[in-house]
């Protein structure tokens, strides 16, 4: 069309403008072009309508109505060529996807599959990153009762396709009614099922979409699972950790999570084997939320062969155990299930045996649940971590039955629990653990009485328990009971046997944790000496991480940098992902420690990338390393990416544990500490309230972690200018930390904040005598704490030089000077800086500005914070060069001095503090314009 | 589709905007596919699309926008796109291009999707009209429309009056209903 754009919408808005009847004139009069002058009728007629069109209604509506087209990618017919395979015949269609016979040469013979293309093809890169990471997971599942998975990909044309081993065999239901099976077989037949399922549980991978037509039994009578873990693979939302439900799944089998977005575990497999098991006894499919036993559900008329045996005698031997078992399979909640497949197995092995079964007859669940129900939050986790450990002691006992004494076995012990404990962990905050140390205390008792369990396998549960343990916030607990256990081991396999020397790294690890460095370090350097010979890889980085993070913790830099680099070399080719993750992590932290954060971001941010792929979901692991980012970034001054970091780490904990809960406080610390920096002060106060309310709650009101935040809350409210509230929780934090014993410096400290603020806000003698009664203290400890003294003579001097006692600060300052020369060599060149400040003001103050300058230059070249990042020792020394180039009338050199500091500030003055502020102010207005 | 330049989106610096637009598009399309699949079909809350993507764009850091009216440009744009790639998906299909049948379902108001497919791509040339003839008014339009963002938002993104966004409005929806009669 060629309309000149401007007339037609003056046309239109001019009719517009005028009274309907008058508007025919007009334009008789303003369009000469009939074209155009049908387009503004047209458009006039459109406006005028009351009817509701198009663009009236949502788009959604539009959107909804064209609808997504079936499949976007096309694929291809038989005959064609897929990897290395061509298709052959079509063997089904799903509703995700077309399965075809497919065939290659393969070792010169040709091999047959089962060639899945997925219908829906993958737009995105983290799609495709998402399919080659679980295609790889799956393929390494191997086990006789699953199909394998022979290949994967996705062709050119971005359709995935996946080949899964042939299977020739009836799906299960089918096969029991067309071989007339009793009970007996046919639940000898099903605990195949069973550990077939287990097998994968155990390599990590839930099947979500367990159905009789993925549950083939084939000619000779082998039970065979398909499609292991192929919900997930297209399931291609990979990247959004919060969402844990999966759109492929099949209703009648999807158990109660699946529908309402809960977290998908190996629970939601044991519900679908539920409801199988109850199809293959009754021949009736169990609908959701009934909660009927299956006897009571056979109808007298079943045809033949359905039914294991006549309706009646059916009734009779499913009443009971195999009821309970059912039901018990099929709760609700996912953690009354069995917590395992095998358990399940295990149940049904000992009704055939005729022993009682574990699971429970509804009166007793009733009551359990009527309890729970009244608890809610105490129990249920108790009940899921009871099932979790008692999973955990029945695989150890099959593990030690079949394979002793085997590391790579036992591992698996190790590693299920873990999983079982953090696969706990995020399933939200209802079901969250207050009494998590009170079951894994039971467990051990379990562990150590029962005497069936091979020595090894109990040294491995031990550890991992302490872990737990001190995880869960009780490290003194976990010492003792990992000391304990490194003795036993020492003592039932001898010192040189793998499982104690990794009694020994867990305990050296739990003593560094519980801030226990010298017998941690004693025993680290016996592993490090011990593992020089070993040929283990994996164990020998993990040890490096382990000295290298007790380094960093006892100041040992060299050490540090260069164990965590080695543990890096050593891993670079042989180590597991959790390992490489561990040691990625100890790199970073190392370096973040000794001021390398720049160098350090980038080696957490592929820990993060691993720990993403390793974990199903939002993980409290993954929330710990994005508050290493956070804090890397923030010492760097990347204030926003450190702020972003926080607060994904902040939700993942908020989402995965209760409140309250150590790991939120640490969450919220890191967010506060970017707050106070972004000088976003408000929230940081309120986080710092939130942090004292949960520190109560977790530590107890007399604990040393309450007195810190308390301290750091009333420092908030200092930088904030809040004087009140900061003296509050300044005498807060004193008084907490007066009432625990050999508590000197903890006082000495929160006494000379204390005396800060109650100086800057008016009273500077009793202010100054608070804080010299600190320094006083602190100069008294066996071993000075020179880094506080120096803070606390920062802080006196300040305060005098504020009242005018020129003489007494200028000697406070240069006494802080000569402990930072003296017994402070190696300490941030940046320390040294604020005192230097100070005293160059001071000397301002005096009148002996060329000594003033001198120790503002001095300032200025201990300061090492990047240019581009905002440095207020920096801009404070700049400003009072500028005060003495204008006292001596060299206006042009303190405009320019000025200019930087603007340059610097930027439009952050405010993170300056109130007088440093007034300051730069009143030396720019009366710095005379050029 | 037209390709008319969003003036606002083009001062971006860092990477390419064919890039940046190829990178939020492909994100819409994960999402709006996931959110179709989870519910009934043609149940598709924009509004919520946009929402999401927004939070995943701000939280992936991976695409920087200087300025929400940046991203809401892109966003909008992306649902047109998407709208029109289906809608094209369609067509196809009736043509019988393509290997798997199509699906000719009818939606709960009874109207074919073909014929909105027809309706959705007559949209899109009008709309690229508009765009020749007042280049803001089919900004407006697609902020508004495809986007889902109130006016007063508008106004406050394109950093005009409520009354300019409203008189835009008001040109555009006469001008684009006129066009699909």
């Amino acid at each position: 069309m060629s309309i000149p754009p401007l007339p037609l919408r003056d046309l239109f808005e001019g009719a517009l403008a005028l009274a309907p009847d008058e508007r025919a004139a007009y334009l008789q009069l303003r369009c000469a072009d009939p074209q155009q002058r049908l387009a503004v009728d047209r458009m006039l007629a459109a406006d005028r309508s009351e009817d509701e069109r198009l663009l009236d209604q949502p788009f959604d509506d539009l959107l909804g109505r064209v609808g997504e087209p079936e499949i976007e990618a096309p694929m291809p017919p038989p005959g064609t060529r897929i990897g290395s395979f061509t298709l052959l015949d079509k063997l089904g269609e799903g509703g995700s996807s077309v399965v075809f016979r497919a065939e290659r040469e393969h070792s010169g013979a040709h091999q047959q599959v089962a060639l899945k293309l997925l219908r829906r093809g993958l737009y995105a890169e983290h799609e495709r990153r998402h399919f080659r990471d679980e295609r790889r997971a799956l393929a390494q599942l191997r086990h006789p009762g699953i199909a394998h998975l022979i290949e994967g990909g996705v062709t050119d044309a971005g359709v995935p396709y996946i080949a899964l081993e042939l299977i020739d065999g009836l799906p299960i239901t089918d096969h029991v009614r067309e071989h007339a099976l009793d009970l007996r077989g046919r639940l000898l037949l099903f605990t195949a099922v069973c550990y077939a399922v287990d097998a994968a549980h155990r390599a990590l991978i839930v099947h979500r979409d367990l159905k009789p037509s993925n549950v083939l039994v084939t000619r000779d009578g082998a039970v065979k699972l398909l499609d292991f873990g192929i919900a997930k693979l297209l399931d291609t939302d990979g990247d959004d950790a919060t969402h844990t439900h999966s759109r492929a799944m099949t209703p009648a089998y999807a158990a109660p999570e699946q529908f309402n977005g809960g977290p998908i575990t190996t629970a939601t497999d044991v519900y679908a084997l539920g409801i199988l098991l109850g199809e293959l006894m009754t021949g009736h499919r169990r609908s959701h939320g009934d909660t009927r036993t299956p006897s009571s559900q056979i109808s007298l008329d079943t045809g033949p062969g359905v039914l294991p045996s006549p309706p009646e005698k059916t009734r009779r031997q499913l009443r009971g155990d195999l009821d309970n078992i059912v039901l018990t399979a099929t709760c609700e909640e996912p953690v009354r299930r069995y917590a395992s497949a095998a358990m399940l197995a295990a149940d049904l092995e000992r009704h055939l045996a005729n022993q009682p079964v574990v699971a429970h007859p509804p009166s007793v669940g009733y009551r359990t649940r009527k309890f729970v129900a009244r608890h809610r939050g105490g129990v249920a986790i108790t009940v899921a971590f009871l099932l979790a450990i008692l999973a955990a002691l029945a695989i150890a006992l099959w593990q030690a039955s079949v394979a002793r004494a085997e590391a790579q076995r036992s591992a698996s012990v190790r590693d299920f629990l873990l999983r079982v404990f953090s696969a706990a962990e995020p399933a939200g905050p209802r079901l969250a653990p207050p009494s998590v140390t009170d079951v894994v205390r039971a467990a051990i008792v379990d562990a150590n009485r029962s005497t069936s369990l091979d020595s090894a396998v109990r040294i491995e549960l031990l550890s991992t328990l302490g872990r737990v343990l001190g995880a869960q916030g009780d490290m003194d607990g976990g010492v003792a009971l990992l000391d304990a256990n490194w003795k036993a081991a020492l003592k039932a396999l001898g010192p040189s046997h793998p499982t104690t020397s990794m009694a020994a790294l867990e305990l050296a690890q739990a003593q560094t944790a519980a801030g226990q460095h010298g017998p941690a370090r004693i025993l680290i350097d016996a592993l490090l000496a011990q593992t020089d010979r070993s040929r283990d890889a994996d164990f020998g980085a993990r040890v490096l991480s382990a000295s290298a993070r007790l380094g960093v913790e006892r100041f040992e830099q060299a050490r540090a940098l260069d164990e965590s680099q080695r543990a890096m070399e050593l891993c670079e080719h042989a180590c597991t992902p959790q390992t490489r993750v561990v040691v990625q992590l100890t790199r970073g932290n190392a370096l973040a420690a000794f001021q390398h954060d720049e160098a350090a971001i980038p080696v957490i941010e592929r820990a993060l990338a691993l720990q993403r792929t390793l974990f199903d979901g939002p993980h409290v692991d993954i929330a710990d390393t994005l508050q290493s980012l956070s804090r890397a970034h923030r010492r760097l001054g990347h204030l926003d990416a450190a702020e972003g970091y926080a607060r994904e780490s902040l939700a993942i904990v908020e989402a995965s544990v209760p409140d309250p809960h150590v790991r939120r406080t640490d969450a919220l610390d890191t967010l506060r500490q970017v707050l106070i920096d972004s000088r976003s002060l408000d929230e940081a106060i309120a986080l710092g309230r939130r942090i004292v309310a949960m520190d109560r709650a977790t530590l107890g009101p007399d604990h040393p972690g309450v007195a810190t935040s308390e301290n750091t809350l009333g420092y908030t409210y200092a930088m904030a200018n809040q004087t009140a509230p900061a003296i509050e929780h300044f005498n807060s934090a004193i008084a907490i930390s007066e009432r625990i014993p050999d508590n000197v410096r903890k006082i000495a400290i929160y006494r000379a904040n204390l005396g800060n603020v109650v100086g800057r806000s008016g009273d500077s003698v009793t202010g100054a005598r608070l804080v010299q009664s600190a320094i006083d203290a602190l100069r008294g400890l066996p071993e000075p704490d020179y880094g506080q003294i120096c803070s606390a003579l920062e802080k006196l001097g300040s305060l005098q030089r504020n009242g005018g006692k020129l003489d007494a600060a200028l000697a406070t300052f240069t006494e802080s000077d000569r402990l930072y020369r003296e017994k402070l060599p190696d300490a941030p060149k940046q320390w040294r800086a604020v005192t230097l400040v100070a005293l160059g003001r001071t000397h301002i103050d005096r009148h002996e500005d060329s000594d003033a300058e001198r120790r503002l230059h001095e300032a200025l070249a201990s300061v090492t914070t990047p240019a581009g990042i905002l440095s207020p020792e920096r801009v404070e020394a700049r400003a009072a060069l500028a005060d003495i180039a204008h006292r001596r009338g060299d206006d042009a050199t303190a405009r320019d001095l000025l200019s930087q500091v603007d340059r610097e500030t930027g439009g952050k003055r405010p993170a300056l503090g109130t007088q440093l502020q007034t300051y730069i102010d009143s030396l720019s207005a009366a710095v005379m314009p050029p | 589709m037209s390709d008319s330049p969003l003036s606002a989106t083009e001062k971006h610096a860092g990477k390419p905007i064919e890039s940046l637009f190829n990178a939020l598009y492909d994100q819409l399309k994960a999402i709006a596919s996931r959110q179709l699949a989870k519910g009934a079909r043609g149940t598709l809350d924009t509004t919520a699309l946009v929402h999401e993507l927004y939070l995943r764009i701000n939280t992936s850091r991976e695409m920087a926008f200087e300025h929400p009216a940046q991203f809401f440009s892109y966003a909008a744009r992306a649902m047109r796109h998407l709208l029109i790639d289906r809608a094209r998906a369609h067509m196809r299909q009736k043509a019988g291009g393509d290997w798997v049948r199509a699906t000719l379902t009818s939606s709960a108001d009874g109207m074919p999707e073909i014929a909105s497919a027809e309706q959705a791509i007559a949209l899109d040339e009008a709309l690229t009209r508009l765009a020749e003839t007042d280049e803001r008014a089919a900004h407006v339009v697609e902020l508004r429309y495809f986007a889902g963002l109130p006016p007063e938002q508008i106004a406050e993104l394109l950093d005009l009056t409520r009354r300019t966004i409203d008189r835009d409005w008001r040109f555009a929806r006469a001008f684009l209903h006129a066009a699909l009669e």
